[in-house]
């Protein structure tokens, strides 16, 4: 299946700009896996959006999700 | 003795005359310094007949334990008094001010009476000395800040207020060092030292503190310096870096929190802010984090001037809430705040709520303004005339909670505030316990005293069992939790560190080491969590004698609404009183949120409790007419 990863407030995406990845994944994919395949660790990851929707690290993702990534809110 | 001089400065500033009280060390362990220490000393002085513009309402400015100290953010200092909204009075800054005075020999100062004219107040190790200010009355902070480090001493630091804290507004602020902007701005302290005629506090000392064991201090900040990985975001682009991804979480305020999103928000985010206006980073005094970004301004009254750039607070405060993505004007309204002596969250929610009275047809006098979402040359006159109390800015000026009521019942529903202290600038939406936070925060609603919507968010707090981020949109255990972050961030006031260490994840651990190094104590974990908890029921039991109870641990309808949006507010409600039920559990505290005695006695505050035991009805002495306060604006 493929979903769609944008990742936030990371270092790189406030560096760079945020950028949406196409990833093919296997059924069963978790947020937390995807996480790793995007080559962030667990910590660099607070919050996560599915859909637009709160979710979690152990959500199981479904094809065509788009899945928001958003470092932990350190500032405000 | 290391680490505090355990010397206060009090100063009368009616006859002038100063004395040095001197305490133990049983003192600093049972409470710490900072709003810690000021807070045993104001309790113990706790007089109800006192309003807070009464010359003999003390103002107490403290610094913490590790504050002057070479420890990574030892910064912050504390000012605590009754805040003229009637309930305990709180703020707090980083910057240079506190470490030097701490560096004067003295831990704090207590200042009562009133000036006979307008009058600052130089510290150094010899003392104090009232000296006129007749001529800085009405001026900004910044021109004022130039003139008296030029009067005493070039290395001098100053805290001053501005013309807000002269005409005693709710919302003013104390600015220390000038265009630096660090600023003790919650709950109206600036209007507390305005009513004592007192333009600025001005400290210069080279006493440092002495350290009982610097290797200990130095061997733990080292194992502590890798963690500043967690927060090379704000090193880089200050708090504003999370401007976006809180949009993106419907966490950023919209339209007076009337909106979960806004597609402008990339216009006013760290990054844009960085790229186009940064002069350079700043750090506070022995800070590695250097999260202030100091611009130039680019137009108008302050084209030219470097100094603080708007924090992520204050660009919401003026950017989303109000539908303003011009980054200049940001700039400019930030720099107008910290001259005119507001604090810029209060004033933006002020702001906010004017417009939004005014398109909904309940402001009447329009005052030559064209209050209109978006309109930040408007905004900027009304924040003028709020600090000054002209025209309709005496209506805003001590904030939305008085406002609502000079505008009518209707208005209270996006009056957006708690205990008349308005509410910081995020969406509890997807972090519901900010809510409660606001709520339960003893000096109004007040982010920082709580810090619990991180630990929903995914900033762990592994000595109470939070290791990842939980389930924002539940109230689930979020009582409990709220109330450890709670004493948790009392810990960090009474130390004097910023709260930003917390990002960066320090641990109970490191805290406890440095304490060890500093004064030779062996503390834990759950000694440092039972201090917090003593000082946060201390404020608690001041709020208390002030008649705050269960009626006032409320937040206004819109933010019940976005607890649960698109639902019917009863969703919210019960939300809400769900969560703050299992909070007062969690305290000890009992259901109209009052400390029993059994509490309040298991934290060795016996004082606390026999004032409690003694309380009938609180006797609040009638608040001068608005009149009155006008009259008292001029030397």
């Amino acid at each position: 299946m493929v979903i769609f990863v944008k990742t936030l407030g990371t270092l790189k995406s406030l560096e760079e700009g945020p950028k949406v990845m196409r990833l093919e994944v296997p059924e069963g994919f978790s947020v937390s896996r995807a996480i790793e395949k995007m080559g962030l660790q667990d910590w660099e990851v607070g919050l996560v959006l599915i859909n637009g929707t709160h979710g979690t690290k152990e959500s199981i993702l479904q094809d065509q999700d788009q899945l928001t990534l958003i470092a932990p809110l350190v500032g405000g | 003795m290391p680490g505090f001089t355990y010397r206060i400065l009090e100063v009368d500033l009616s006859s002038g005359q100063s004395k040095v009280i001197e305490y133990g060390e049983e003192a600093l362990r049972k409470y710490f310094g900072g709003s810690g220490l000021a807070a045993s000393i104001l309790l113990d002085r706790f007089d109800s007949s006192l309003h807070p513009f009464h010359p003999q309402s003390p103002l107490i400015f403290m610094t913490g334990l590790l504050t002057g100290i070479p420890v990574p953010c030892g910064c912050r200092v504390s000012v605590c008094t009754q805040s003229p909204l009637r309930i305990w009075g709180e703020a707090n800054a980083g910057g240079y001010w506190g470490p030097e005075l701490k560096f004067t020999g003295f831990d704090g100062l207590i200042l009562t009476g009133k000036a006979r004219e307008p009058s600052y107040l130089w510290v150094t190790a010899k003392g104090a000395e009232i000296r006129s200010a007749k001529g800085l009355w009405g001026k900004g902070t910044f021109e004022s800040t130039e003139k008296l480090a030029g009067e005493t001493d070039p290395k001098a630091r100053v805290a001053a207020i501005g013309p807000s804290g002269e005409t005693l507004s709710c919302m003013a602020g104390i600015i220390t060092g000038g265009r630096e902007a660090r600023v003790m701005g919650r709950s109206g302290p600036g209007a507390v030292m305005g009513s004592k005629n007192l333009k600025a506090v001005v400290v210069r000392g080279d006493q440092k503190p002495c350290i009982a064991d610097p290797k200990i201090l130095q061997d733990a900040t080292k194992e502590f310096l890798p963690n500043l990985k967690f927060v090379e975001g704000l090193s880089k682009f200050g708090t504003a870096s999370v401007i976006e991804s809180k949009e993106a979480a419907g966490v950023l305020p919209v339209k007076n929190f009337s909106q979960a999103h806004w597609d402008k928000a990339k216009k006013i985010a760290g990054p844009a802010l960085v790229a186009e206006y940064l002069e350079r980073h700043y750090g506070c005094y022995s800070c590695p984090i250097r999260c202030g970004k100091d611009v130039k301004g680019p137009e108008g009254p302050y084209a030219g001037v470097v100094g603080h750039g708007p924090e992520y607070e204050t660009l919401s405060a003026f950017g989303s809430l109000v539908l303003n993505d011009d980054l200049k004007s940001l700039i400019h309204l930030n720099f107008l705040c910290n001259d005119l002596g507001l604090d810029s969250m209060s004033a933006g929610i002020a702001a906010a709520f004017a417009i939004e009275s005014n398109l909904r047809g309940y402001l009447k006098e329009k005052d030559g303004l064209d209050l209109e979402w978006g309109n930040a040359q408007a905004i900027g006159v009304l924040l003028e005339k709020i600090a000054r109390r002209q025209g309709i800015g005496a209506i805003f000026a001590d904030g939305v909670e008085k406002a609502s009521r000079v505008l009518g019942k209707k208005t209270e529903a996006f009056a957006l505030h708690s205990k008349g202290v308005e509410v910081s600038l995020s969406n509890p939406t997807p972090t519901v316990s900010l809510a409660l936070s606001w709520a339960t925060s003893n000096r109004g609603a007040c982010h920082l005293e709580g810090f619990s919507h991180q630990v929903e968010g995914g900033v762990p707090f592994p000595e109470m069992g939070y290791t990842k981020a939980m389930d924002g949109t539940s109230g689930e255990g979020k009582g409990r939790m709220t109330a450890l972050m709670q004493n948790n961030m009392a810990v960090f006031n009474g130390l004097g560190l910023c709260k930003f260490l917390f990002f960066a994840r320090v641990s109970h651990e490191i805290l406890c080491k440095w304490l060890k190094g500093l004064a030779g104590w062996d503390l834990s974990s759950s000694d440092l969590m039972e201090v917090g908890d003593r000082l946060y029921n201390l404020k608690r039991t001041y709020n208390a004698l002030l008649g705050v109870d269960a009626e006032r641990d409320v937040v206004a309808p819109r933010i019940l609404e976005n607890l649960r949006p698109g639902k019917p507010i009863s969703e919210g409600r019960k939300l809400f009183f769900d969560m703050r039920k299992e909070y007062y559990q969690a305290r000890g505290w009992d259901e109209n949120g009052i400390p029993t005695r059994e509490k309040l006695l298991s934290l060795g505050l016996e004082g606390a409790a026999e004032k409690i035991k003694r309380k009938s009805k609180p006797f609040l002495s009638p608040r001068p007419q608005s009149s009155q306060r006008i009259k008292r604006t001029g030397p």
